[in-house]
């Protein structure tokens, strides 16, 4: 059974009554006069009862200030505060809540912390950029990708300063009138050039909008990658159609009566032949690239003598420089050995010195080799036309050429540097490519020593 | 920005600077579609941003309309006043950069019914410098920044030498081969329109820095400093 508070307040008054009563009887003694011993007995009574009153009612007060000022440090979030518990009375009983209430509100907190630090995690490990808004556009939340993405803190600041994307700040207003979730895609007009897909939906509360969530998705590689892949269809559209345009219409001419004109006959079945060999060497080139790219082509990597691929090639093509008047200069002073395939580094070699000799009207072109640590670097340096700056970063590009008319007069099929790159890729080394226009054109790779 | 008793008021300050952001936002686009119809002759491109001047010119009478509303109603003062002020004439070159964007596109038109000119060989950095320069004077709006404003008043003479460098070199096409004085003639007109909207951007800048500045100004006057 619980200490009542009431009752030492019962004692108390109690305890003036009786005493009054005994007083009472004592001065009625003195005085024999009734009257005179009430007035007496009963202030005397009326000051003991005051003084007990003060004395209990100081020490709840006491224990009510502990508790008020245990409660304000729980508002304060300081939990850590014990409190005693100092007797078992409905004070006792308030007393020991509060202690309860502290521990149990440091549980919650602690386990929501945890919730909202999941949550946290979440969201800055997401590749996506997240952002939500207010009603107003007025950005609340954003994660780390977001903040990466552009580089300046965001809180605060409406949606429309961010990004003024019309496409985007349309779709975020269709979102909203359609409560539900909708998406896009657009490019910011930074120098970056970033295109999105955004996700965007409404936060809907109690059948009101509080905002939006946003989530953007950077598809700029996507994007590339899907505009190289429609480039490079159209591409290869158009160069297996060109060689059969010609041999289809030379075939028709023939047909309608040009075989009976031998002259000109035997000059339109050179173009048919021709065209056929541009079309075989052009499927040979693709299929080599895919299976390269598709890594069905081994490589044979062994100890190989650098001098003795240079010299073959030099042997191969010797023929096709003193026809046009170039020179031919080997620069290897010493003997080099690369870990490399041999077949493919030859590949390689004469597919470079043979674009060296196509583009060189006069002068020279050169092969040199250098040891540089752990690695081989071979060049091959021509005095031709040189590559305008602006195409040196495509070069190696499917079908790149810097001059598609003199290309193709020239035979190529626009995938040779494709595929020199990826042989010199898939040995571990990088075309690098340096020209002054007019003056000629450097292409270099490295290859690991043996 | 000092907090408003009214808070509708508030309100319609935020909404008169986001709509002219927006406004902005549309006009960048509208100038790169020109420019990408222009390159790539694309009529359909360039009537599609033809048919979208309507939203660009309607967004203006809108912002135009709220900022008389507030003005009337509101009688704002001190940085509201100039944020006001600041916008409608910003909106009237934004509008303005947006015709030039239509310019650019009836002209585009034009020409892809012919076969090509020789390349538009500094148009596109051309056209690339002038929406930087939009695109930085109307960040310099958004971020009250005004060194960025200023770095477009000097990037002006980039736009205006490209120009005066475009326009002598079609002059000598054109005398070199007459048959092509009317294409060439409409490839000047888009130089102008290009080296316009630099203009525009230019207006757009001095127009932020007065507002930023006068701001600077407030604080020395103790009256105002609340």
């Amino acid at each position: 059974m619980k200490k009542k508070l009431f009752l030492p307040v019962l004692f108390s008054h109690l305890l003036v009554i009786l005493l009054s009563i005994l007083l009472y009887v004592i001065f009625e003694n003195i005085y024999s006069d009734s009257v005179k011993a009430a007035l007496t007995a009963l202030p005397l009574g009326l000051i003991t009862a005051a003084f007990f009153t003060f004395r209990f009612s100081k020490r709840i007060s006491g224990r009510l200030e502990k508790m008020s000022l245990l409660a304000d440090n729980i508002s304060r979030g300081n939990l850590d505060q014990p409190l005693l518990v100092q007797s078992d009375d409905e004070v006792g009983t308030l007393e020991a809540s509060l202690a309860r209430i502290a521990p149990a509100l440091k549980v919650i907190i602690e386990d929501l912390e945890e919730r909202e630090g999941q949550k946290g995690a979440v969201l800055s490990s997401m590749g996506e950029a997240v952002l939500v808004t207010d009603r107003q556009g007025v950005i609340t939340l954003t994660n780390k990708k977001t903040r990466e993405l552009l580089k300046a803190g965001l809180a605060g600041k409406g949606i429309a300063e961010v990004f003024r994307d019309p496409t985007f700040l349309d779709l975020i207003e269709e979102g909203n009138e359609k409560w539900s979730t909708v998406s896009g895609e657009f490019t910011i007009f930074d120098p970056r050039q970033i295109t999105f897909h955004a996700t965007i939906s409404p936060l809907i509360k109690n059948m009101k909008i509080l905002g939006s969530v946003i989530v953007l998705h950077d598809i700029s590689m996507l994007k590339k990658l899907e505009t190289m892949r429609k480039d490079f269809v159209a591409n290869v559209s158009h160069e297996l159609k060109t060689p059969l345009t010609s041999i289809r219409g030379f075939a028709e001419t023939l047909l309608d009566g040009g075989m009976d004109d031998k002259k000109h006959a035997g000059k339109f079945l050179g173009t048919i032949l021709n065209n056929a060999q541009r079309l075989s060497r052009l499927v040979d080139d693709l299929l080599t690239l895919s299976n390269i790219e598709l890594g069905k082509v081994t490589f044979d990597i062994r100890e190989v003598n650098l001098s003795d691929v240079i010299n073959s090639v030099m042997s191969t093509l010797t023929p096709k420089t003193t026809q046009k008047g170039l020179e031919l200069k080997n620069e290897l002073k010493q003997a080099l050995y690369v870990r490399a395939d041999r077949d493919r580094l030859e590949q390689i070699l004469i597919n470079l010195m043979d674009n060296a000799i196509k583009f060189t009207g006069e002068g020279s072109v050169t092969v040199r080799a250098q040891q540089q640590s752990e690695r081989i670097t071979i060049s091959v340096t021509d005095t031709g036309v040189g590559i305008p700056e602006n195409d040196l970063p495509r070069l190696g590009e499917r079908f790149y050429r810097v001059d598609p008319a003199r290309s193709r007069e020239l035979g190529g099929t626009g995938l040779g540097l494709a595929i020199v790159k990826h042989l010199v890729t898939s040995m571990g080394g990088t075309l690098v490519f340096e020209s002054v226009e007019g003056r000629g054109t450097t292409v270099r790779f490295s290859l690991p020593t043996a | 920005m000092p907090q408003h008793i009214v808070k509708q008021y508030e309100e319609e300050l935020r909404q008169i600077k986001e709509k002219v952001i927006r406004l902005g936002g549309l006009v960048e686009q509208q100038i790169v579609n020109a420019i990408k119809a222009l390159t790539d002759r694309d009529t359909l491109l360039a009537e599609e941003v033809i048919e979208k001047d309507h939203v660009v010119n309607g967004l203006e009478v809108e912002i135009d309309e709220l900022c008389l509303k507030v003005l009337a109603l509101r009688q704002p003062a001190a940085s509201d006043l100039r944020l006001i002020t600041t916008a409608i004439k910003l909106i009237t070159d934004l509008e303005r950069i947006g015709d030039k964007a239509v310019n650019i596109c009836e002209r585009a038109i034009e020409l892809n019914e012919e076969p090509p000119l020789k390349l538009y060989v500094d148009l596109p950095k051309m056209a690339e410098a002038a929406q930087k320069m939009l695109r930085e004077s109307i960040d310099a709006f958004i971020k009250r920044d005004t060194a960025l404003a200023e770095k477009v008043l000097v990037d002006d003479d980039i736009v205006d030498d490209l120009h005066r460098k475009i326009f002598k070199e079609l002059l000598d096409y054109m005398i070199k081969d007459p048959g092509s004085v009317s294409r060439a003639m409409k490839v000047m007109f888009i130089s102008k329109y290009i080296e316009r909207i630099g203009d525009h951007a230019t207006n757009i800048s001095e127009i932020v820095i007065f507002m930023v500045k006068g701001k600077v100004i407030r604080h020395m006057i103790p009256d105002e400093q609340q």
